[in-house]
């Protein structure tokens, strides 16, 4: 088991590599010159091609893809247009803020989920399986930045009852105690909206894992010694069925992390996924480049996790090729 | 290919393709039908955020247009985007499966791993990346959006196929001498069409709401063409005096997605194997 874990593990690391080969391409293929980014608009062309010399701008490409490969393992992408930072600090300053996140997202979202197809299993077809059957279609259809948007416009901005955004509030840096419960304070509603969409994806995946266990033998074996309801369902039923649930785990954390770059966006919230979008949006290539390889990091990092934790709770899956 | 008998009996088919049919006429028919002009400023400075009434049935946004008239003519660009980026994705999805089922290990393999890479990274920063990297536009958009969406068919596909090339049927035609590219495309190919068809309908859902968010984020199909993300982004600004502008594209496009996908679970369950 533990050889299985380590070589998928092992596995990320050219995944890795190639997700970064995947970015230099696509920077390759850009129209333009890329010059008229990398300096200050306002300089002269001349000045700008001299700069765009100095960063290796005209050296041949397998040197810029060396460089490009050199760059992506010592994490150095030079330093942000818009404010001169590293850009290394700027992405290792909100990578914290993205792996609470969505943390803390996944790990509600999988337990609400799986409650919740617990729920729709204790009677199948029955009147509450069809309404959270439904309700699930419906809030999967709407997309999350607009659930976010309204979030934003009627429970903070109306109403008042969290913050519009951002991490902690000025006024509670200063007392330690109060410092962490405004944090979370602040993490409502992202995660919330977070955690109601990936649980609605792991309740649909579970409730069918559910129903199809249930009508295995050995189940209706245990119903025949006279085993309650509830004892059928979380004794029996619940554990033969979570491996799939863990399967969709991985599945689940490139989705997941996406998904949390446009909530961060929405709510101000200072992680990778901000950065990234505000980054595109002012044409911040350097920062760009280095939050798109580490989100993409995360997610095949994640990635691994998740398969790690699939063999550890169905053996089977080590023999099969991923996913 | 499917169950037309289940398929028929479905009653998810009957509401998710009338709703998808609705749509799509009305945005066919959108110059026709569309009771005002989608770009026009109808003029007097009083129809800015007009709420819903008999005169504007989904009111007026802040420029004072038509939002019924720019939703039915947003429905023509949104849907004609979503059904070419599905189609290129799933056609290029569909070739890459049978390349990869039938061309042996080694390519099978490597067509797999980059399809594992690309479903690895998250699906809107490869969009916007590539998107940034290779300009605006409708037709990079739809471009960028299938080179998104063709790991899931590609998948699907393959899996099929691999299935199919140890059927009796393939292992005869081989027998018989038929060539390879003769055997995938009358008897590889037929059985692959139902999984297209599958990843297709659920692929609707998932580009719509991908250029939805696009929009939204200020990097989708640029105005004027009226796109129902780019109105949902517009009427954003305005949401406590204005839901209006931004409510009705928004319930427009989960409409859609969510027949979509209805329809795909529906085609799924029917597939006759």
């Amino acid at each position: 088991m533990w050889a299985g874990i380590a070589r998928r593990c092992l596995v990320s690391i050219p995944v890795c590599l190639a997700a970064s080969l995947l970015v230099f391409f696509l920077l390759e293929a850009a129209p333009g010159e890329p010059v008229q980014y990398l300096s200050d608009p306002e300089a002269s062309a001349e000045a700008a091609r001299e700069q765009a010399g100095v960063f290796g701008y005209f050296d041949p490409m397998p040197v810029r893809l060396w460089r490009w490969i050199e760059n992506t393992i010592t994490f150095d992408f030079g330093r942000s247009i818009l404010d001169g930072r590293p850009v290394r600090d700027k992405v290792f300053e909100a990578l914290p803020h993205t792996l609470l996140l969505s943390g803390v997202s996944l790990i509600l979202g999988f337990a609400l989920g799986i409650a919740i197809a617990l729920i729709s299993a204790w009677r199948p077809r029955g009147a509450l399986d069809l309404f959270i059957s439904a309700s699930g279609v419906a809030i999967a259809s709407v997309p999350v930045f607009w659930m976010g948007t309204w979030a934003v416009a009627w429970f903070a901005a109306e109403w008042k009852w969290f913050p519009t955004g951002g991490d902690v509030a000025i006024d509670a840096m200063v007392e330690p105690g109060w410092h962490a419960a405004d944090r979370i304070y602040h993490l409502i509603l992202p995660a919330g909206i977070l955690i109601l969409v990936t649980s609605v994806q792991v309740a649909r995946f579970t409730r069918a894992a559910l129903l199809a266990t249930l009508r295995e033998e050995f189940i209706q074996s245990a119903r025949a010694r006279g085993a309650s309801r509830a004892r059928v369902l979380l004794g029996h039923a619940l554990p033969a069925s979570l491996h799939s649930t863990v399967a969709l785990f991985g599945l689940s954390i490139p989705w997941l992390i996406g998904g949390s770059a446009v909530v961060e966006y929405i709510f101000n919230y200072p992680g990778t996924g901000r950065l990234f979008i505000e980054a595109m949006k002012r044409r911040d290539y350097p920062v760009v480049c280095a939050a798109v390889i580490m989100l993409s990091f995360m997610a095949v990092l994640g990635n691994a996790l998740a398969d790690a934790l699939a063999i550890r709770f169905d053996p089977r899956a080590e023999d099969r090729p991923n996913v | 290919m499917f169950n037309f008998t289940i398929l028929r009996r479905d009653p998810r088919v009957w509401f998710a393709g009338g709703v998808l049919f609705i749509f799509a006429a009305a945005g066919l028919l959108a110059p026709w039908i569309a009771p005002f002009d989608p770009a026009a400023n109808l003029g007097r400075e009083k129809l800015s955020l007009v709420s819903p009434g008999w005169e504007h049935w989904f009111g007026t946004d802040l420029e004072s247009r038509d939002v019924l008239s720019r939703m039915l003519f947003g429905a023509r660009t949104s849907l004609a985007t979503a059904a070419c980026a599905v189609g290129a994705a799933v056609s290029l999805g569909t070739l890459i499966g049978i390349i990869a089922g039938a061309g042996g290990r080694l390519l099978d393999r490597a067509l797999m791993s980059v399809a594992d890479l690309f479903l690895g990274i998250p699906g809107i920063v490869l969009l916007l990346a590539a998107g940034a990297f290779l300009g605006k536009g409708q037709w990079t958009l739809i471009l960028v959006l299938s080179l998104t969406f063709w790991m899931r068919s590609a998948r699907l596909v393959r899996s099929e196929v691999v299935i199919m090339m140890n059927r009796e049927f393939v292992l005869a035609a081989r027998g018989l001498g038929v060539a390879q590219p003769a055997i995938l495309w009358r008897h590889v190919l037929p059985h692959v069409i139902g999984p297209a068809i599958v990843s297709a309908t659920l692929g609707v859902g998932g580009v719509l709401a991908a250029e939805a968010t696009l929009s939204f984020l200020g990097f989708g199909i640029p105005e004027p063409a009226p796109s129902w993300g780019r109105m949902i982004q517009s009427g954003m600004e305005q949401i406590s005096h204005g839901w209006w502008v931004s409510l009705f594209p928004a319930a427009a496009i989960s409409l859609c997605v969510a027949s979509a996908n209805l329809l795909g679970d529906a085609f799924n369950e029917a597939r006759a194997t």
